[in-house]
């Protein structure tokens, strides 16, 4: 202010020296007059400018305040002209631009564009442009050029909970954003100049845009999310269906099982381990007489005579081992007790299975009583043919047992009148005699042996099975066939295995089919030409499946091809004396123990007859 | 009654022991003699006809049977009476054996009685056929020593021709056929005309001699 006092003394002077007054043309009083006017304002003007000086002072401490205000705000202001040059700026634009060193001169005549970042050059333009033109506030956040800043600023750190990839985030943390507030003035030179606030808004666009970004995430999440909710609700409504359809037919394979379970002819029981029962079908009460309430509560074993529930029992304890698939898989006849003690012959199968770790066991027991009758029936059949056709075969082979008998009864005739002639001429030797009648005894036992086993052979009776040895029934059934065999020329051998395990079988019934056979192979040997060799063999011997194996063969004329498939048949015979009955009797009989009974023919060479026998497994019977 | 019998050998031939062994037991124990045989072969080996006897032979036997025996036996000439025993005797085979000159056949078991009288008339018609067979050889020998032109007078005077006729027949003299007859008497051994006729009717002579 002082200084502009000489500035102001000499613009006054020259102000004075331009004026028309002068004066000199001025007269006294009028200058006396404009004198005191002068002291008068002199006065004034003291106290102006006493109130100047107070004023500027006021002014000095404001301007001051301001300039501190100015310099200590957070936010940078700028002025610029026309161009875009900076022609002020506070401490903070200074900082807020990154001016180095960071003071407000630094900035002068620099162009506020150089600043801001290459991206946001078009905003920056369109922003001067539309204030000098608009003449009014305008706002633009822009990116500065900054690249000296550290990669991950603090405020990024959002980010990493989330784990997302550096590259799929916005990267906003190079770039200082400011917000620029413009205004348009006139400078005192009258030219249009604006006023540029700065606020860092870095934090606030950071915050945003990482809020952006994690929203940006949130929502990729929730479409994932919801992608896989939709995708598995799909899939469960799928599975929702499939199980529906399955639910169907489960009921539909129930319904069908259920009608199946109740009308089937065999009844089904299932129990726990322990026996007790769980559920049975409607067959099982006319099967045993009791009420399906009554099985409810009982145990099967109560079901079994006491004989059998041992063996249930043992099965149902080893039903983890062996033992106990043999008895699944196999059927086997068993007894079962109805409700009045009666028994009923069964035919039982099982099964096991298990539910949530519990096992249950299915009986499936058919009622075979009709079975077993006509099986009986059978038998007797069997039996009473078996009986008829052995009289018919003793009948043909009568002459030759005769024979047999005749043997020895002609010895003892012969014997005996022997002594009486030794007696009568005086010289009987009482040791002679004893000898003569010694084979004499002999003799008579021979022939009561024949006879005893020609009764036994047609003796009617009820099949009866003993332990045999089949060697032994062969030399039997020999010894009644022996003068047939030898009457007739025939050469027999014997080929029989040592050793064999005994039968348990009809020995009756199985010496008429060895007899049988025997006697076919004579009567097939008789049709030789004279003079030629009749062979017979019988042979025994263990085959490979551990059953005995008897084997008839002769070199006969052998049967004719075409009339092979009819022997076995009932009433096919090749003789005129024959029935027809033998070979097909002698099939059933040995059907009935288990055995098969075959043969090979050639015409012209011979036939074998062969039939086997199962060995009893000593540790199954009874 | 052992002193009475003829000297004679039975056999026997049956593969059963008892019943040789028995049956041999009863004849030898009536004081004749007999020898047994387990099979028609040994027989043949061992057989031999000087003795008069008898065969008793079973008729199912293995290899040679009975009637094969009886037709080998044939065969050879061996004329030894047989009596067939059988444990049944079926109506074909006694036939068989009848027909090829069995003497009985018996079926076992057989009456001892009946047996020893077969053995005892077996034997004596193999004494009296082996006599016949002697004589029947010395008349056939007698018979060879004929001339063809004697055998033809013989046959005339068979034919009961008289010499008178034989002589017109011959065309030859009465006394030529007087002199043949008398050496005919003479070489046959006959004393009489009766008895020449006897001998050459009883040996068919004729016949053979015409076809001779």
């Amino acid at each position: 202010m002082d200084e502009t006092k000489p500035d102001l003394r000499k613009k006054a002077e020259l102000l004075l020296g331009k004026s028309s007054t002068q004066l000199a043309s001025m007269t006294h009083e009028s200058i006396e007059a404009m004198l005191y006017e002068f002291q008068v304002y002199q006065i004034e003007l003291e106290l102006q400018n006493e109130e100047l000086k107070h004023a500027q002072q006021a002014l000095i401490s404001e301007r001051d305040r301001y300039a501190e205000l100015y310099n200590a705000l957070p936010v940078g202001y700028l002025k610029l002209d026309e161009a875009g040059v900076i022609q002020a700026a506070n401490p903070a634009a200074a900082r807020l631009l990154g001016a180095v060193p960071a003071t407000p001169a630094t900035l002068i005549q620099q162009k506020l564009g150089r600043f801001i970042n290459p991206l946001d050059q078009e905003a920056y333009y369109l922003f001067i442009q539309a204030t000098l033109s608009q003449r009014c506030e305008q706002t633009v956040i822009l990116r500065m050029n900054q690249g000296n800043k550290s990669p991950l600023p603090s405020h990024c750190q959002g980010l990493k909970h989330f784990d997302c990839a550096p590259e799929t985030c916005v990267d906003a943390s190079n770039f200082t954003h400011l917000e620029c507030r413009s205004a348009f003035k006139f400078n005192k030179n009258n030219a249009p100049m604006l006023c540029v606030s700065l606020l860092d808004v870095t934090d606030t666009i950071n915050a945003q845009e990482t809020i952006s970004c994690l929203n940006k995430k949130l929502e990729q999440k929730i479409f994932q999310q919801t992608h896989a909710l939709n995708e598995i609700n799909q899939a469960l409504v799928s599975q929702l269906n499939q199980l529906e359809v399955y639910k169907q037919h489960v009921q539909e394979r129930e319904a069908m099982l259920n009608a199946i379970f109740n009308a089937a002819a065999e009844g089904i029981i299932t129990t726990y381990l322990s026996g007790d029962i769980v559920y049975i079908n409607d067959t099982v009460e006319s099967i045993f007489g009791y009420s399906k309430a009554e099985l409810a509560k009982t145990n099967i074993f109560q079901l079994m005579p006491a004989s059998e529930r041992e063996n249930h029992a043992r099965y149902l304890m080893n039903s983890s081992d062996s033992a106990f698939s043999e008895v699944i898989s196999k059927v086997r006849e068993v007894h079962g007790i109805r409700k009045d003690g009666s028994t009923v012959p069964l035919e039982i199968s099982i099964a096991c299975f298990s539910i949530d770790s519990t096992r249950y066991i299915t009986s499936i027991v058919r009622d075979i009583t009709q079975r077993k009758m006509q099986e009986q029936r059978d038998q007797e059949h069997l039996d009473e043919l078996a009986h008829v056709t052995r009289l018919g075969l003793l009948g043909e082979m009568a002459s030759g047992i005769a024979h047999e008998v005749n043997q020895p009864l002609t010895a003892i005739a012969n014997y005996s009148q022997a002594c009486l002639n030794l007696m009568q001429n005086g010289d009987a030797d009482p040791a002679q005699l004893a000898g003569i009648l010694q084979k004499t005894n002999q003799q008579a036992l021979k022939a009561g042996q024949i006879i005893h086993r020609m009764r036994d052979f047609v003796k009617s009776r009820k099949i009866h099975h003993s332990t045999v040895e089949i060697n032994a029934l062969i030399l039997d059934a020999i010894s009644l066939s022996e003068s047939f065999i030898k009457t007739n020329g025939v050469t027999l051998q014997l080929q029989l295995a040592d050793a064999l395990p005994t039968l348990c079988i009809d020995s009756i019934q199985i010496e008429q089919v060895i007899l049988n056979l025997i006697k076919n192979s004579i009567d097939a040997l008789l049709n030789l030409p004279p003079l030629t060799a009749r062979r017979l063999s019988v042979q025994t011997a263990l085959n490979s499946k551990g059953e005995i194996e008897i084997r008839i063969k002769d070199n006969g004329q052998g049967i004719v091809a075409s009339e092979q498939h009819k022997i076995l048949t009932p009433f096919y015979t090749t003789k005129a004396e024959g029935m027809g009955m033998g070979l097909s009797i002698c099939r059933s009989i040995i059907e009935a123990h288990g055995g098969v009974l075959r043969f090979n023919s050639q015409p012209g060479k011979g036939s074998t007859f062969y039939f086997t026998l199962a060995v009893q497994e000593q540790n199954h019977g009874n | 009654m052992a002193t009475k019998l003829p000297l004679a050998m039975i056999y026997l031939v049956d593969d059963e022991f008892f019943i040789r062994d028995s049956l041999s037991l009863l004849i030898a124990s009536t004081g004749r003699m007999v020898k047994s045989f387990e099979s028609a072969a040994d027989f043949l080996d061992d057989y031999t006809p000087e003795l008069p006897g008898c065969l008793i032979l079973d008729v199912h036997m293995p290899g040679m049977d009975g009637l094969e025996l009886q037709e080998k036996l044939n065969e050879r000439n061996i004329n030894i009476p047989i009596i067939f025993i059988s444990g049944n005797a079926d109506i074909p085979d006694s036939a068989k054996a009848f027909r090829a000159g069995a003497l009985d056949f018996l079926e076992k078991p057989f009456d001892n009685r009946i047996l020893l009288e077969r053995i005892d008339e077996a034997i004596q018609k193999d004494i009296k056929s082996r006599a016949q067979t002697l004589e029947k050889q010395k008349i056939q020998d007698c018979y060879k020593r004929l001339t063809s032109r004697e055998k033809e007078v013989l046959r005339l005077i068979i034919q009961s021709h008289s010499n008178k006729e034989a002589a017109e027949i011959l065309n030859v003299s009465h006394r030529t056929i007087d002199a043949h007859r008398a050496r005919v008497m003479e070489k046959m051994q006959a004393e009489n005309a009766a008895a020449l006729v006897t001998m050459v009717m009883s040996h068919d002579l004729l016949n053979k001699a015409v076809n001779a």
